[in-house]
């Protein structure tokens, strides 16, 4: 029998008087306990400095009128909720809200197709198959930042080689990034072009997951291939697709390296992201104070987003 | 022995939320409990300087090098990209590091950091300030009128223009704006076998940097107009101003003299298609001068000359300055004084000349000196624009109040606002960033 087990089992009239030995006789009892949030404490004290902390920082500093002016040490008046007020009101994060939703909303929609697309293409057997797979990851193995330049260079109007090729084949070729109706698909291109092939890895995960007996089985039933598409494959791939959105979702909605390289949330205000706007705020006006609102206003945002998209697999998939 | 069930009961929820409680209170408490940041202050022996990556930095680099010679201390130069300057310089001086004993900034990042900057009244002798035209001057007061820069570098746009493509066209180099329209026109060419498109005029109009804006902003002197009142508030809607703004947004969609990626370029682009050939005129900084006759760069060598820019109703240009300042926190202010002096000698401001195409000091570029002439064979335009160039206005927020004004140009070329519209908005945004 252990120690433990000796004191807890003690009866209620024998336990401790002192206040010292009830504290001891509490220790004793959960020791268990204490021991197993020993182990967590080293974990939760360096996500407590490296996360926690910021976050309350930030959430202090929204909430104070704190810019340029001011040292880093010295006293930031106290605003209440005006950060907050002033930024809502304003257009420009009507804009950049109504920009970033719109870049999710196509982004994941392109993205899920063309991802689809090629998992299905990738899960059958090919010659070459390997090869292919190898270099249709490669955009993704690529830093954001890189990725913004080079389509920067070729996108150009004076330099970029699409312009000249289609200048070439006789094509007008139009300004992509001096006219704002082209703003906001060029950011879903390029965003696609990086992430279609983590779709497609992910989604390909899933097709492999699917049994071939279930496939055959509706075959023999006399389903069609589009049939089967619909009504198996699709719907077998719900864990995977809810990961797709989830993940990509949330990512898309606090993009900012590839905007910030490539258009810097031109031309006009076409693909002023909440990421772009924040930079703008923090570190081209020091507005301190309103980009830490606009900061937690875009975690509050992420937040109820990636919430929407876990309450569609809940009821899509009831993984969860 | 069972295992025992980890959750939570009521009690222990209560610490824990007591413990959160606790971490909130600590927060709210936050600017009273400050954050050691990791002090770096310099050593004797070591000037450390934050630069942005560009042909000047390579300058103070040299002048670097004679420094340590002399004195013995070495010279560290951090590099950033120009965009990132004004950020990091901020953010160095708002925590108080002490890292960087100089810093060359633009004067429009000069107004935001006054406040953290030393004063360098007692740099200026007699000799220096009647050296300096007194824009430069002026650049270097605070926003209480201190002197708290010292001038390294004047900037000013001019018109650089194909001599030959104006000769085969019969034209004479413009003055005037409609002349300027003339002869875009008769020397914008299309494209064929033996060339690609030459342009009449290019120009800047991108959002993304602050270089448009300050180009823009003499197009508005030229019609008549300003940006600054005499109460020193914003006047950026003005009627004048916008028929400046309408010219521009004309030379691209009504003339069509002006590629329409003009919307899309800075400085950079302008000289790049300069000196490739594919523009008959340019507005753009005097540094493109040597670089527009670098034969391993540029296809126009001796085919271009350049110009004061032309004038509408009158005759503008917006003047900048390239200053350099000494942080308040900085461990070693007398060096870096010594060091800004040193920059600031005939040696070292003729090797800004010549690698910038001007300088700061006036007895350098004295147009009658054979050298001066032969790295800038056209100065006597900048000489001539200095006489009427007109300082920026004191805003504290003047950089970002650029990049307002560099929107507001670029809603207007791409045709997403008409001027109008875009210089009232910028005009309400200006005010708004004065007023925080």
């Amino acid at each position: 029998m252990s120690p433990n087990m000796s004191l807890q089992s003690k009866p209620a009239s024998q336990r401790a008087s002192t206040p010292w030995d009830a504290w001891r006789d509490w220790v004793r009892s959960h020791s268990e306990m204490l021991l197993g949030y020993s182990f967590v404490a080293p974990a939760l004290l360096v996500v407590g400095a490296v996360m926690v902390y910021p976050i309350l920082f930030n959430l202090n500093i929204a909430t104070r009128k704190w810019d340029w002016s001011t040292p880093f040490d010295a006293p930031k008046p106290f605003v209440g909720m005006a950060n907050f007020a002033d930024l809502i009101a304003s257009d420009r994060f009507v804009n950049s809200l109504k920009v970033s939703l719109l870049l999710v909303l196509f982004a994941l929609l392109v993205e899920y197709i063309l991802g689809l697309g090629l998992a299905l293409i990738l899960n059958r057997q090919f010659r070459g198959r390997r090869i292919f797979r190898t270099i249709f990851i490669l955009p993704m193995v690529l830093a954001p930042i890189i990725v913004g330049i080079q389509w920067r260079y070729l996108l150009s109007g004076n330099f970029g080689i699409i312009n000249y090729v289609m200048f070439q084949l006789g094509v007008d070729p139009p300004a992509f990034l001096s006219d704002p109706k082209y703003g906001l698909p060029i950011l879903v291109l390029v965003d696609s072009w990086m992430y279609v092939p983590f779709v497609s890895l992910i989604l390909l995960a899933g097709l492999q997951q699917i049994p071939q007996e279930v496939q055959e089985a509706a075959e023999v039933d006399g389903a069609g291939s589009l049939a089967r598409f619909w009504n198996i494959t699709l719907p077998l791939l719900g864990s995977s697709t809810a990961i797709v959105l989830l993940l990509r979702g949330t990512e898309i909605f606090r993009t900012f390296d590839v905007v910030y390289v490539l258009t810097g949330g031109g031309p006009g205000r076409s693909t002023e992201v909440l990421g772009i706007l924040l930079y703008r705020i923090a570190f081209g006006e020091g507005n301190f104070g309103m980009a830490a609102a606009l900061a937690v206003i875009i975690s509050i945002l992420g937040m109820v987003i990636g919430g929407l998209f876990l309450r569609f697999i809940r009821t899509e998939t009831r993984l969860f | 022995m069972p295992k025992k069930d980890f959750k939570l009961n009521r009690r222990e929820m209560l610490k824990l939320m007591g413990a959160g409680a606790t971490g909130a209170a600590l927060n709210s408490a936050a600017p009273f409990i400050r954050p050691q940041f990791n002090i770096v202050k310099s050593q004797s022996n070591v000037l450390r300087i934050l630069s942005h990556s560009s042909p000047q930095t390579e300058v103070y680099r040299r002048a670097g090098e004679a420094f340590e010679a002399l004195t013995g201390t070495r010279i560290e130069i951090t590099e950033c990209p120009f965009n990132e300057l004004q950020p990091k310089m901020m953010t160095e001086l708002l925590a108080g590091t002490g890292k960087y004993d100089v810093i060359p900034i633009t004067n429009a990042m000069l107004y935001a950091a006054t406040n953290y900057l030393e004063n360098l009244e007692d740099m200026y002798t007699d000799e220096l300030m009647a050296d300096l035209p007194p824009a430069a001057v002026e650049h270097c007061r605070g926003l209480e009128g201190e002197l708290k820069a010292v001038p390294t570098l004047s900037s000013l746009p001019a018109n650089f223009y194909r001599t030959d493509l104006l000769e085969e066209a019969g034209m004479e180099p413009p003055t005037t704006w409609e002349e300027f329209v003339e002869v875009a026109r008769a020397c914008t060419l299309d494209a064929s076998s033996s060339h690609p498109k030459i342009w009449g005029a290019l120009i800047e109009g991108s959002a993304k940097a602050v270089q448009p804006a300050v180009k823009l902003v003499g197009w508005f002197y030229q019609a008549g107009g300003g940006i600054v009142g005499p109460d020193n508030m914003p006047t950026i809607d003005l009627d004048e101003n916008v028929e400046a703004l309408q010219f521009i947004v004309d030379l691209i969609h009504t003339h069509k003299v002006a590629p329409p990626e003009t919307a899309e370029m800075i400085y950079e682009d302008v000289h790049n298609m300069f000196i490739q050939g594919r523009g008959a005129t340019a507005i753009n900084w005097q540094y493109m001068v040597g670089m527009a006759n670098d034969p391993e760069q540029s296809l126009v060598v001796d085919k271009f000359a350049a110009a004061p820019v032309p004038e509408g109703v009158a005759k503008g240009v917006n003047i900048d300055h390239w200053v350099m300042v000494i942080p308040s926190d900085s461990a070693n202010k007398d060096a870096a004084r010594e060091y800004i002096n040193l920059a600031l000698s005939d040696e070292h401001q003729l090797d800004m000349f010549r690698t910038e195409g001007l300088c700061a000091r006036m007895s350098v570029m004295d147009p009658e000196n054979p050298e001066v002439y032969e790295i800038n064979p056209f100065i006597g335009a900048w000489v001539e624009e200095m006489k009427w160039a007109t300082p920026q206005p004191k805003w504290k927020n003047l950089n970002e109040a650029w990049l307002r004004l560099s929107f507001a140009m670029n809603s207007a070329v791409t045709q997403s606002s008409s001027p109008a519209d875009a210089l009232e908005r910028a005009q309400e945004e200006i005010m708004a960033l004065m007023e925080d």
